[in-house]
């Protein structure tokens, strides 16, 4: 009873944290749920589901959105957040992968809390996000956790594969190299006289590789080739996997070191130190790298622990893999993707060694207490990033979308705007272009966070005042002013 | 059979995984001393911009005439020289080779080529594109110039090309620099290279020889079962064989893995700019020496081994 209890609270606190932008903004988090949202909406207007542009192509997400808003009788805006309501279901699945591996329930607790609660962020950040990626998220931990299961059924495993794959491209990646190291792991346990899992495992990844490639097949047929996948770079992911196999072969001394040199790399990158990309991110505090510090040391105790076990060397190496790639694949525009793509993943690998680490602790005088005092400081250490996401460049405000729909019928001028604007503006049907060199006469869309954070450009942001310097503002007609949302009218420049 | 030899190799101290590992380790360690400094200062040279050429009306330097000249109703361009190989390489930044008379790609099919070909009363090569106006030019030796220069009426020029960096007028740029540094890399590379292979192939040896009396007791276990030693034999061979070609693989990923992340940490720690340097997957062949004289010396290692036990 007291088990039910503990994970019950734990869901709820997943569920609030993924689902507080939506709660405080009254908006979406992050771009892509409007487009999302249009997607949703053209399926239930017109009732069948098209398949023709890059957002189609992973129609998993669309479908969801469609599905709880036709099955509830619910608005889609509001369908939008069954997204991060499967996102938090991840910390059921992350619960019972950690039981399975190192059957200490108290230890399987940490793991989901670890994972909400991650000084890296990705829970909130990722997890509150209306994306192709956050659909597939659950599938993806799911996945993980079926493939614990000693004889999973064959068409829960087959619906899993094509939930998958039809989530996500970069999921199914990651899944397909975990399947393939895990696949490594089995010819290497055959040689020992155990073929327990190779049969299984081939089979596995058999099915899930055919899906993954007639998809992709079909996909590429209709809109060619996508980034960030190419043969190129899959024929060095290939590499990198030798790579760190290797690694994690030679021995537990080696496979703690280079997490050692990999974790400070990743946490720069994650907050802008390292790539060629101007983001408007916070440089990391000295309070953050504490915050780090007592998360990763217990996370590498639990890798040396379980280093052995076949099933964390599996999404060890899997994980590694996909960090390691992004970072050696280019400090650019596209190496920057890869990363935050790759780093929601390596996140589920912390967290899961993180809570490995707790059965040693947990044997000791005073184990539980210390456990109840890291979990809690983890979870009041994770408040910054919390108001980091409610205010950060990706959060949209409920203001900013009725403002912006009650002006839709008075603008009959195309508005400049940023990347991010833009994406409620085609969502809402207003005619914009993105920003350039201003000309007198044109019309600018602002909101509140281009003056603080700057504006988006693809993935790149750049300060306001380089397309609108002060005394270019101050020139302007304001025409509307509605405490998040200005519109100016360019006067002199 | 097959796999219960495999199985006998895997286990033990000197098995088969420790010799994958020995392999990819050490290729890798070789394909990073030899091509990670190479490999970055390469990359240097492409990002980091060219010295421009200088023209001037007097030497020193290459001369090079040029001009548009009507040929056949039409003007084109006409670049000529004494060393027009040398002109091209100043004017591309390529070394191109080019014979008496070559044209651009853009006017392969246009009437300056018929009137070439029959002037010199043979075929003219036309130039891979380069994107730049040599596209759209006919490049041809001094000689043919003076001829096409006696019918086709067109004011000629004459100028002076110089390498700017070259004739000490400069101070050495980055490309320069990065330029000579290649050299001088390369020129320890093969030094390199040579010592390392000896050195690595010599620690194989040593592991090897380490492992012999694990080795030694599954081949007296093997005979026992009566497995024939033929067959034995080319089952070995297999394994270590394939055992090799793994290790050079995982080598080279590895080395592929540690050269940018070091680069990386170079950036942090010493502000030296990050330039992607991944290796190409052709330096691969670099490994296959130390690969194969590992293999050999573990082969003859157990040749000597199960011909001696007879």
């Amino acid at each position: 009873m007291r088990k039910e209890i503990i994970l019950t609270i734990i869901l709820v606190l997943a569920i609030f944290t993924v689902l507080s932008p939506w709660l405080v903004n009254k908006a979406p988090y992050i771009g892509d749920a409007w487009i999302h949202l249009r997607k949703a909406e053209d399926i239930v207007i017109q009732g069948r589901l098209r398949l023709e542009e890059y957002n189609d192509m992973w129609p998993l997400v669309n479908l969801i959105i469609v599905f709880y808003s036709t099955i509830l009788g619910i608005s889609p805006l509001i369908s939008t957040q069954i997204i991060p309501f499967l996102v938090s279901l991840s910390a059921i699945n992350l619960y019972i992968i950690s039981l399975r591996v190192s059957r200490y329930k108290y230890a399987a607790f940490s793991t989901p809390i670890a994972l909400i609660f991650t000084p890296l962020y990705t829970f909130i950040t990722f997890g509150s996000a209306v994306m192709k990626e956050t659909a597939a998220f659950y599938l993806t931990t799911l996945f993980i956790a079926y493939f614990l299961i000693n004889r999973p059924n064959l068409i829960g495993f087959l619906l899993l594969s094509f939930g998958l794959v039809v989530g996500h491209h970069f999921a199914s990646l990651v899944i397909f190299i975990f399947l393939l190291s895990a696949l490594i792991e089995d010819s290497s346990d055959l040689l020992n006289g155990n073929a327990y899992y190779l049969k299984r495992d081939i089979i596995m990844i058999s099915i899930f590789g055919a899906l993954l490639l007639s998809w992709n097949f079909f996909v590429f047929s209709k809109i060619g080739w996508f980034l960030p996948i190419s043969g190129n770079s899959l024929l060095m992911m290939v590499f990198t996997l030798f790579g760190i196999w290797i690694i994690s072969r030679i021995g537990r001394l080696s496979s703690i070191t280079f997490q050692v040199f990999l974790i400070p790399l990743t946490v720069l990158a994650w907050r802008g130190h390292l790539h060629d990309i101007p983001t408007p991110i916070n440089p990391i505090s000295i309070w953050e790298v504490r915050d780090l510090i007592i998360f990763i040391i217990p996370a590498l105790i639990g890798l040396a622990i379980f280093w052995r076990d076949r099933t964390i060397r599996s999404i060890s190496v899997s994980t590694t893999t996909l960090i390691a790639f992004s970072l050696i694949s280019g400090l650019d525009y596209n190496g920057l993707v890869i990363f935050t793509k790759s780093l929601h993943y390596y996140s589920i690998f912390l967290a899961l060694v993180f809570g490995l680490s707790w059965p040693l602790v947990l044997k000791k005088r005073l184990g539980k207490i210390l456990f109840t005092i890291v979990s809690i400081y983890l979870i009041l250490a994770s408040v910054t990033g919390i108001s980091l996401a409610l205010n950060g460049p990706g959060a949209y405000h409920e203001i900013e979308y009725k403002q912006l729909q009650e002006l839709r019928d008075k603008l009959h001028e195309p508005l400049i705007m940023d990347v991010k604007l833009s994406y409620l503006s085609k969502y809402l049907n207003i005619e914009h272009t993105t920003f350039h060199k201003l000309k007198q006469g044109e019309y600018v869309l602002l909101t509140k966070s281009n003056f603080i954070h700057g504006i988006l450009l693809g993935y790149v942001w750049v300060d306001l005042s380089l397309y609108m310097p002060y005394h270019v503002i101050s020139s302007c007609d304001r025409l509307f002013d509605g405490g998040y949302l200005k519109i100016f009218w360019v006067n002199n420049v | 059979m097959f796999e219960y030899i495999l199985r006998s190799f895997y286990r033990g101290s000197g098995n088969v995984k420790m010799y994958i590992l020995t392999i990819a380790a050490l290729g890798a360690i070789l394909l990073m001393i030899l091509y990670a400094p190479a490999g970055y200062l390469n990359e240097v040279l492409e990002v980091v911009p060219k010295p421009d050429i200088s023209i001037s009306d007097h030497p020193p330097g290459t001369e090079m005439y040029y001009g548009y000249l009507n040929i056949r109703s039409g003007d084109f361009l006409v670049i000529s020289s004494r060393n027009t190989s040398e002109v091209l390489r100043l004017l591309t930044g390529k070394d191109v080779r080019i014979s008496k008379i070559s044209i651009g790609c853009k006017i392969s099919n246009s009437t300056v080529r018929g009137y070439l070909e029959d002037l010199i009363k043979g075929r003219v090569e036309v130039l891979e594109c380069m994107d730049s106006f040599i596209d759209y030019a006919a490049i041809v030796e001094y000689d043919t110039f003076q001829q096409i220069t006696g019918h086709c009426p067109g004011e000629i020029q004459k100028i002076y090309l110089r390498n700017y960096a070259a004739d000490g007028i400069a101070v050495p740029s980055a490309y320069t620099l990065a330029r000579d540094l290649l050299k001088i890399v390369s020129f320890h590379q093969n030094l390199l290279y040579a010592s390392s292979t000896i050195l690595l192939s010599a620690i194989c040896l040593i592991l090897g020889l380490r492992s012999s009396n694990d080795i030694k007791q599954m081949l007296t276990w093997l005979s026992e079962m009566h497995i024939p030693i033929r067959k034995t034999l080319f089952y070995i061979c297999l394994i270590y064989l394939g055992a090799t070609i793994i290790g050079v693989f995982a080598g080279y990923g590895l080395a592929h893995l540690m050269v940018p992340l070091i680069l990386i940490f170079l950036k942090l720690f010493f502000k030296i700019p990050y330039i992607y340097a991944g290796l190409d997957i052709s330096s691969i062949i670099v490994i296959l020496p130390i690969a194969l004289l590992s293999l050999l010396s573990y082969i003859l290692a157990i040749l000597w081994m199960i011909f001696r036990g007879r």
